[in-house]
Parts: C-alpha cells; structure tokens; sequence
C-alpha cells in the first residue's frame, strides 16, 4: 500500500481538483480529504452512505452560574479577552482552553471541558471511500484532525486491503499541512504559474524537504506565465523534484469544474497527461 | 537499554511501527538486556496542542535510553536530546522487530529534527 | 458628510481572488488606507509595494515564560498545568517550548516558588508603506509561529479611522478570520461560481450570521452560463451581489505577474468606485436595521 499526499502551499491553485481526476485512474484506493478548512473533495464525488461521527478537538472554560460569587477573579486573569466584564461569561469564540479561569476561581464554578469542535465522515464514493472532515466555524484547524482523517483512512485500507490512500492535503505551511504528510510515501505538489504560487511553493518545499520523501510537481495553468512556468521548473530540477505534468490553463478544465464532472472524462488530452502522472507516481514508489 | 518504538497496537515483535511519534496508539518498550517487550499506551496523542513533547515527556518519565522513529519534530526531538535519549531514525523497517534487528546490528543512524506539528 | 468606512474581504478558502478585490479596490478610492491581515500568507504586498521588506517594520511581541533555575524544585505543577504541552520537565529541568506557548500566563501563578517571570517573545511583524492615496500595512506571522490572532489585533490597531479601511482577511472560518473581520462595518465575501466556490461560501455565510456581521458577495471569475450556482443561492438567501469580476485570461496573466488589473484595463477603476459606493449604501441599510 503507498499513500501519496497532494499539496499546493497556495489555495486555489487546483489542489483538489488534481486530485480527485488522478484519483479516478488509480484503481483500488481510499481517499482522504485533509484539506479540512475548505474540505471540496467529496464535492467531485458521487457519495453515499456519509456515516458523521463528532470530533472532540478543543477544551472550553465552562461555568456552573450557581457556585459563581462574581469575584472578578477570572475576568481580571484572562489573557484571551474570553470574559465578559458584568456578568462574568464566557465567550467560547476567545476562549483558548487555557484553564488560568479554573485555576483561580475561588469556588470552583468553572472547569474545562472537551467540546465538539467537528465532524469526521465516512463514505462510499464512485471513486473509493472516502474519509473527509469539516469543523465548526470558529474552531481553529489542528494536526489533530488531519492525524484523525489519516488514521480512519489507512484503517479503512488496511481492512480493505486497498492499493492506494491519495490525500488531498491541507493548504499553507502550518501544523495541518505537517500532519498529511507525516507517513507518506509521496508528495505531490500542485502549483500555479503565478507569482503567489511560487514563492508559496518555496516555502512548502522546505516542508517536504524534511520527510525525506520523493516529491513531484504539478505546475497549474503553465500557460498563463510560461517565464515562471519554467522558473518553476528549473528551481524544483535542482532540487531534484521532477515535473509530472503542467496543465494548460485551459476551458475544458472549468467547464468540468463547474459542472462537477472530471477533466479526465471530457478531454484526451488531458486525460493522457493524468495517465503519464500515474504512470510516474508508479515509476517513483516502483510499484509494478 | 531501554528502547521506545511507536507502534499501532499492543502486540508482539511482528507489530508494525506507528508511522508518527506524537500521535502514535502505543509505545513498544524494549529492554536489550533480556529481548523482553511490552507495551504502553501513548497518553499524549489525543492531546489537541503538543502531542510531540507530551511523548517525548512520556519516554523521558518511562526511562527511555533510546527511542526509535519515522519522523521527530523539533520539540519532542529537542525534549528527548535534552534527557540525553538516544534518537534514532527509522526508514524501511515496517515491524518493530525489523527496527530492533537493525539497531541490534548497529545499522541505524541518529535521527534530525523535522517540521513539527505543534497542535 | 462622507462617512469613513472599514470593509473586510473576506473568503471560504484561499486563491478565489480576496488579494485581488482588497489590492483594485484599494486603488480605486482615495483617502483609503488598506490592512492586509492574511498573516500567514500576505501577498498584498506585491501588488502595493513590492520592496516593502526594506520599509518601516514593527515587531509584534508576546510573553513567555522564563523560569528561573535557581528557584525551581521541579515540583512539576506548570508542566501539569500547561494544557498546550508547551513545557517539559527534563532531568529535574523545566523546557519552555515557546512556540506552542499560548501566552496565557498560568504556569506563573501555579508555580508555587515564584520561579516563573515573562518574557517578551516575537511571533511577527507589521510593515508600513505609504502610497500617494494609500495608507498600507501589513501584518506577518514569523514561521514556525502558530498565533495569528495577535499580529491581526496589533495589525488593527493602525487602523486611522479618518480613512476608508479595507482589511484583507485570512480565509476560512476559524479564528484569525474572526478576528480581522470583527468590528469592521461590512464584510465582503469573494467567491468562484464554482461548486467548490458555492460549498466554502456557505461556511463563511454560516460564520457571518453567527457573530452577526453584515456582509455582501462578490462573483469572481463570472461567467454568463454558471454564475446562476451563486446567484440562485443569494436570491433565495436575500444576499446582494454587488459586483462581478469576469473569467479573464487577460486578468490572471496580469496577477501572475503581480500587476494590479484596475490599472491596467480602462474602465475598471470606475467599476471599483462603483462597488464601493455600493457597499457603503448596504452597510447603511444595516445600520438602520440594528437602530429599529
């Protein structure tokens, strides 16, 4: 079994999209979506059976209003801003789940409490399972989630016996994007010819460097920019990512969007380059 | 030696080693003086911020002389180095007893520090 | 009597065109002072002032503790405390993890040997440039740093109230959105009319309505034959649309390069100030629905 993450640093760069179409011409696998601020993968998919299960990422200061004396004590300790100044409650949209409230609450009518912060979904796809996850707003994206996402993912394939877990990653630089890596043969990263995409790319490059993993890279719309097209290419030569594919910035491309259809189906071309990147996601991790 | 190895389940030397540090189900606990194994739960990874230096505080209070993985991020590599915890790097080797082989061998080679995941 | 404005830009996720209505409409007023407050990813910049490394710079600093060696017992309460694992105790050694640090100042009072001060800890910076009409700051969170939320409220308090503000909000739903969005008079959404578009437009809405902001969309990359994905779900939402940009090639190859469109395509600049006459007239109609 061989787990590829797909990663773009920059948002909208086509991540997803990428996805979902290489997913299609990769037989026997479970997706995983870590992109859990903007969880679209299940979007270009035809789900069934969505089984939620709630996610517990966060603890709150919670108050029991009969033992409160309304000593202040809390409000004048907290750092986040989290309690309101007459009549001592708490704002759960600032409270960081520090517990400085417990601790000098002179009565003890206030603790911490784990709260649900999301949903973590199970489903069958026309694609595969699928394993995806959103959160409440207001709640702050953690490796937490993703490892959850991760972990439910290469369960579900080790049971099955799947060939393939393909991530949709997390965008940026931070801890999400950290934990879809984390135990990944592969990185795939999706760039655009853009200014933003690449100096966005040279960051989350730094981040793959440390998992010592092989990584390709997806330039998006080579066309629009082929002068950083090609700045993209040399500077990822060096580092010894090869290129698996660039994408034309092409119609085709958003018409299928739109219509929540994969590009793969509705052009040969471009079906033929998805193929070639199979072919070298194969070459890479030998696998046949 | 006390060695601490990542792994998914409770089980024997044919477990497979858990592909993260902080997060992982378990710890295998190998003793090199007698091949003895067993098995602790790894309180840390259901921690929301941190999950990597609560782990490695866990090996350091279990006595840890050397721990073995895929991947260590800054702080729980940091914490570890700290107790003066050998830090070993895990590569190809799927099941503890393949790690524990190769450290037995001498083949294994000191670990650096990664990206971490601080939540 | 013009009324100065504050408006924050807002997004479901990240690359759907929030730089580039913050970064046209900021070009188009005068008197305006724009705030880019997507820390973690600030590309404002590079459009407005692309040697703004070299400019006036600020350090956006937070405490974190310090313990003293002398003192401590290692009696091991603040590593308790810490619900961030931000510390460890190692060989009778307390190790401050600065990063995970939330700042919240709790080992302090527990430590029971007063062995615990504070130290004032970057986590990132603001930069200033001034424009001819454009007041503009930035805000970066340093990497490795997990904070956002106070590089955006210290960003926020540059804010010059005798100035239409336009704040460039991280995308999403979690709290540095929150923070940057809080207390400006009208939030605009951008989105594709796309189903990734639609889905990620719904959770920002969701967000919105529940600290109560008032808000408008903006349609970026339009077309004719599916802006109907968001325009059928604002008509039955009673949400304004208030502009479209179109799908342009000619637009994306001038951000690819980092050439703000409004200057480069006549016409445009008067669209802007169309918009943002537009939005002042909703953020008005809701300043009479919270009076009545």
């Amino acid at each position: 079994m061989k787990e590829i993450t797909v990663i773009s640093g920059k948002g909208g760069t086509g991540k997803t999209t990428f996805t979902a179409n290489l997913a299609s011409l990769l037989d026997n696998l479970v997706l995983a979506d870590c992109d859990v601020d903007a969880p679209n993968l299940h979007l270009l998919l035809k789900i069934e059976n969505n089984q939620a299960e709630s996610y517990k990422g966060a603890k709150l200061a919670v108050k029991n209003q009969d033992l409160c004396i309304n000593c202040a004590k809390c409000y004048d300790y907290c750092r986040f801003k989290a309690i309101t100044a007459e009549t001592f409650e708490i704002k759960d949209l600032k409270c960081e789940g520090c517990g400085v409230c417990v601790e000098v609450c002179p009565t003890e009518a206030l603790r911490l409490e784990e709260i649900e912060t999301g949903t973590v979904y199970q489903a069958i796809s026309d694609l595969g399972d699928i394993i995806h996850a959103r959160l409440i707003p207001g709640a702050d994206t953690s490796g937490k989630l993703v490892s959850e996402v991760k972990k439910k993912a290469s369960e579900l394939a080790e049971k099955k016996k799947k060939d393939w877990i393909l991530i949709d990653g997390s965008p940026g630089i931070g801890c999400p994007v950290i934990a879809s890596l984390n135990g990944s043969d592969m990185a795939v990263l999706v760039t655009e010819a853009t200014l933003s995409g690449f100096s966005d790319l040279k960051r989350v490059i730094e981040v793959v460097n440390h998992f010592k993993i092989p990584a390709g890279l997806v330039i998006n719309k080579y066309d629009l920019n082929t002068e950083i097209s090609q700045k993209i290419e040399n500077y990822c030569q060096d580092l010894g990512i090869e290129t698996l594919t660039k994408i034309p910035y092409s119609r085709v491309i958003v018409e299928s969007l739109k219509k929540g259809e994969l590009f793969v189906n509705n052009d040969q071309d471009l079906r033929n380059k998805m193929l070639k990147v199979k072919l070298k996601i194969k070459e890479t991790l030998e696998v046949r | 030696m006390k060695i601490l190895i990542p792994a998914v389940k409770v089980g024997s030397f044919e477990t497979e080693i858990h592909e993260n540090f902080g997060r992982a189900e378990f710890f295998a606990i190998v003793d090199s003086e007698n091949n003895r194994l067993s098995f602790i739960s790894n309180t840390a990874k259901n921690q929301s911020s941190g999950a990597g230096v609560a782990a490695a505080q866990l090996c350091v209070d279990k006595e840890a002389d050397v721990v073995m993985g895929y991947h260590f991020g800054p702080k729980a590599y940091q914490a570890l180095k700290a107790a003066g915890i050998k830090v070993l790097d895990l590569d190809q080797q799927k099941l503890l007893k393949e790690a524990y082989n190769d450290y037995k061998s001498g083949e294994l080679v000191e670990a650096q520090a990664g990206p971490g995941a601080h939540h | 009597m013009a009324q100065q404005l504050s408006i924050s830009i807002l997004s479901g996720k990240g690359g759907t065109g929030k730089t580039t209505l913050a970064v046209n409409l900021a070009l188009s007023l005068t008197n305006v002072q724009l705030l880019d407050a997507d820390v973690e990813e600030p590309n404002d910049y590079l459009f407005i002032s692309p040697d703004i490394k070299n400019k006036e710079e600020e350090s956006v600093r937070r405490l974190i503790p310090e313990i003293d060696a002398e003192k401590c017992t290692a009696c091991r309460r603040c590593v308790d405390f810490c619900q961030y694992n931000a510390l460890a105790l190692i060989l009778d050694n307390v190790l401050v993890f600065e990063e995970v640090c939330h700042s919240c100042g709790g080992c302090k009072i527990v430590c029971p040997e007063n062995a615990i001060k504070e130290k004032a800890r970057e986590l990132g910076k603001l930069r200033h440039d001034k424009r001819k009409n454009l007041d503009f700051w930035e805000g970066e969170l340093n990497t490795g740093e997990e904070k956002a939320v106070p590089v955006i409220e210290k960003l926020k308090t540059k804010a010059d109230h005798n100035k239409n503000i336009i704040i460039d909000a991280p995308p999403g739903t979690s709290c540095p959105s929150i923070a940057a969005i809080t207390d400006t008079d009208f939030t605009v959404i951008v989105t594709e009319a796309t189903i990734f578009g639609l889905h990620d437009l719904k959770m920002v809405i969701e967000m919105l309505n529940e600290i109560k902001q008032p808000f408008a969309v903006v349609i970026n990359k339009a077309e004719s034959d599916s802006d109907f994905l968001i325009e059928d779900y604002c008509n039955s939402e009673g949400i304004e649309i208030l502009m479209k940009i179109p799908f342009s090639r000619k637009i994306a190859e001038l951000y690819s390069n980092a050439l703000p469109f409004v200057k480069e395509i006549a016409g445009w600049e008067n669209k802007f100030k169309a918009l943002a006459a537009k939005i002042i007239e909703e953020a008005g109609k809701n300043e009479r629905n919270y009076s009545n």
